[in-house]
């Protein structure tokens, strides 16, 4: 298990004009287990390929436990790698696909053995061992190909490229769960690359959203959610993501969409982006007590019943924009309606600024 | 409907079979019942016919001499199709589309082109009238086959088993003899029958090419006609001799074949 670090590691492809991945930092505790979030084609593969050692990076360390390893190969790195679609050798038995990774590092026959079964059996696959790999589900090939990253014991790195992706939805948390375990049991050092934010928020203690190359954000999954760092996060994590409304701060005070709240702010005057999640917000029918922003609902859709009552996304236009609140279904489309925060953060020049919760008696506090 | 659909599939079975077995009751006739008449069944067969073949060395020379450079060929070909289907499908590098195109296109130009350059060619390098002769010529249309055929096979493994091997730490050529070629074993198959056949079947190049030597089989046949007019039992009997090795062949490639159709790369 090792401390993995990068510090301003840069990335062009031969022939490529610009930078996949520029001047990335990124930290991860020995034993730790580390989400790389982001859409397709912000450099995730590229930073995974970086870190097996696949490909070399162009600039920029890459530390295990403070020894720079940028420049060694893949099999020297003592790195292993679950890919998105099962790889194993399918012509060997399950024990041998076990062993294999053993076998090339030259370690005793009976001991490799003895570790093949102590690692299935960790996985709960013990009764796979003598199965032909060609044979096992899709499921069962996932769990074969994880024990396969496990097995050495000193393995320094455990990559996970989006394993759950060829695994049927209903046992996604059954393998979650198995994997979580085993990395907690071993003690392995996990990056667990995903495009899923699901996955992501689930599995992992700390998380990094990649964007364009960059990593734009570390930090827990509350962190996420709280205090995004970009208008970026903001939106692409959560599900719906963020809202966002056009605010702006004078004299001193927070306008939400012009609408005052009666939030204070020490920033300098100007234009700025105001946030609030789907479960920060409630709309209540207009008229009703205490400071809100007036909208109007445009739609709702049910997700569910909740002590007798439909709940689910209220959808209402605040002027241009359109926002989506998780909450009773007790306003219908077409209503007038005030939108209540309980919680909101701004962003000035895209980045994060300030956040504020409601505290009992409607006053905001800085959180 | 049904009912002449499947008469039509049975006409058409019997529109196939019927040459081959034809060829296969003449081989157990003799020349006398040949030239009789119409005979459905053999009246009084026999194997003397074979017996000729295999007692007389022209006979089993010629077949000796086909099977030399047909394997010869097969095994140059695949061996030198591996790796290069190998960097087609795995490797980007300058030109890389346009040669592998190219390689098909060479498989446009008729054999009888090639005639003249082989001829003179070996002949000035002392090659001429060997098995190698032949076996290189026929390089020349099944090495691209071969490549075309062997590049769909791993293009269809994913790159990661490559990159998987290589984090456990297997060296190239290892994980291409030990863990790539066991699971493409079914596309060398394709690749092996295929050069195997154009080798086999092919008859302009082998003949020009060889002289007294290393006469190949399909040659020997064409020269049956001797003092006593044709042998017609011993000719069909080397006939039924010839299609054997195709019919081995595609018996153990069978499966595989049915595959490389999938791919669309035979």
């Amino acid at each position: 298990m090792a401390e993995v670090k990068l510090e301003g590691v840069s990335h062009r492809y031969e022939g490529a004009r610009a930078h996949t991945l520029e001047n990335l930092d990124l930290s991860v505790a020995s034993g730790g287990c580390h989400a790389l979030l982001g859409s397709s084609g912000a450099g995730k593969t590229t930073l995974l390929n970086l870190l097996s050692g696949l490909e070399l990076p162009s600039s920029g360390c890459i530390l295990f436990d403070g020894e720079d390893v940028s420049k060694l190969d893949a099999g020297r790195r003592n790195v292993a790698q679950v890919f998105q679609f099962p790889v194993l050798y399918e012509s060997l038995d399950v024990a041998r696909n076990l062993e294999f990774p053993l076998k090339t590092r030259g370690m005793p026959r009976r001991d490799r053995q003895a570790r093949a079964v102590e690692v299935a059996g960790r996985l709960g696959i013990e009764e796979l061992l003598g199965r032909r790999a060609r044979e096992l589900s899709l499921f069962e090939k996932q769990l074969v190909a994880i024990g396969r990253a496990l097995v050495r014991p000193d393995v320094a790195l455990v990559l996970l490229d989006e394993p759950l992706t060829a695994v049927e939805p209903a046992r996604k948390w059954q393998l979650r769960r198995v994997l979580k375990q085993a990395q907690q049991e071993l003690g392995a050092t996990m990056i667990y690359v995903t495009h899923d934010q699901t996955e992501a928020l689930t599995f992992a203690e700390q998380i990094s959203v990649l964007h364009q190359g960059e990593v734009v954000q570390t930090g827990s999954p509350t962190d996420l959610f709280e205090r995004p760092a970009s208008e970026y996060v903001a939106e692409f994590v959560g599900s719906p993501g963020m809202n966002l409304v056009p605010g702006e701060v004078r004299d001193g005070s927070l306008l939400v969409h012009g609408h005052a709240l009666g939030i204070r702010v020490a920033e300098a005057p100007g234009a700025c982006t105001v946030g609030f999640r789907p479960e920060w917000a409630r709309a209540i029918s207009a008229g009703s007590d205490g400071p809100g922003v007036p909208a109007q609902v445009t739609d709702t859709r049910t997700q569910g019943v909740r002590q007798r009552r439909p709940v689910g996304v209220v959808r209402a236009k605040l002027g241009e924009r359109e926002v989506s609140l998780r909450q009773a279904l007790d306003v219908t489309t077409g209503d007038a309606v005030i939108l209540q925060l309980d919680q909101l953060v701004a962003f000035r020049g895209g980045a994060y600024l300030q956040g504020w919760s409601r505290v009992e008696d409607g006053t905001y506090a800085r959180a | 409907m049904r009912r002449a659909s499947n008469w039509l599939l049975w006409g058409y079975c019997v529109y196939l079979v019927l040459p081959l077995y034809w060829l296969v009751t003449m081989a157990l006739r003799n020349n006398q019942d040949i030239v009789a008449g119409l005979e459905v069944i053999p009246a009084n067969p026999t194997l003397a016919n074979f017996a000729e073949i295999f007692g007389n060395p022209v006979w089993y020379q010629g077949f000796a001499n086909s099977l030399s450079y047909v394997v010869l060929n097969t095994l140059i070909s695949v061996l030198v199709a591996l790796p290069a289907a190998y960097a087609f499908s795995r490797y980007r590098f300058m030109g890389d589309r346009h040669l592998f195109f190219w390689l098909l296109t060479n498989r446009m130009a008729p054999p009888a082109v090639f005639l003249l350059p082989f001829f003179q060619l070996y002949s000035a390098i002392g090659l001429f009238d060997t098995p190698l002769a032949v076996a290189l010529a026929h390089c020349l249309f099944t090495v691209p086959l071969a490549v075309w055929i062997l590049e769909g096979f791993m293009s269809a493994v994913p790159r990661s088993l490559d990159e998987m091997a290589r984090l456990d730490g297997h060296r190239l050529g290892y994980f291409f003899l030990r863990i790539f070629l066991p699971t493409i074993r079914g596309g060398v198959g394709v690749a092996v029958f295929f050069c195997f056949m154009f080798s086999w079947v092919e008859l302009l190049l082998a003949r020009t090419l060889t002289g007294s030597e290393a006469k190949p089989i399909v040659v020997v046949m064409t020269r049956t006609v001797s003092a006593s007019g044709m042998d017609w039992g011993v000719l069909a009997a080397a006939g039924v001799l010839t299609i054997v090795p195709g019919v081995a062949v595609v018996w153990f490639v069978r499966r595989h074949l049915v595959k490389g159709f999938a791919l669309g790369r035979v």
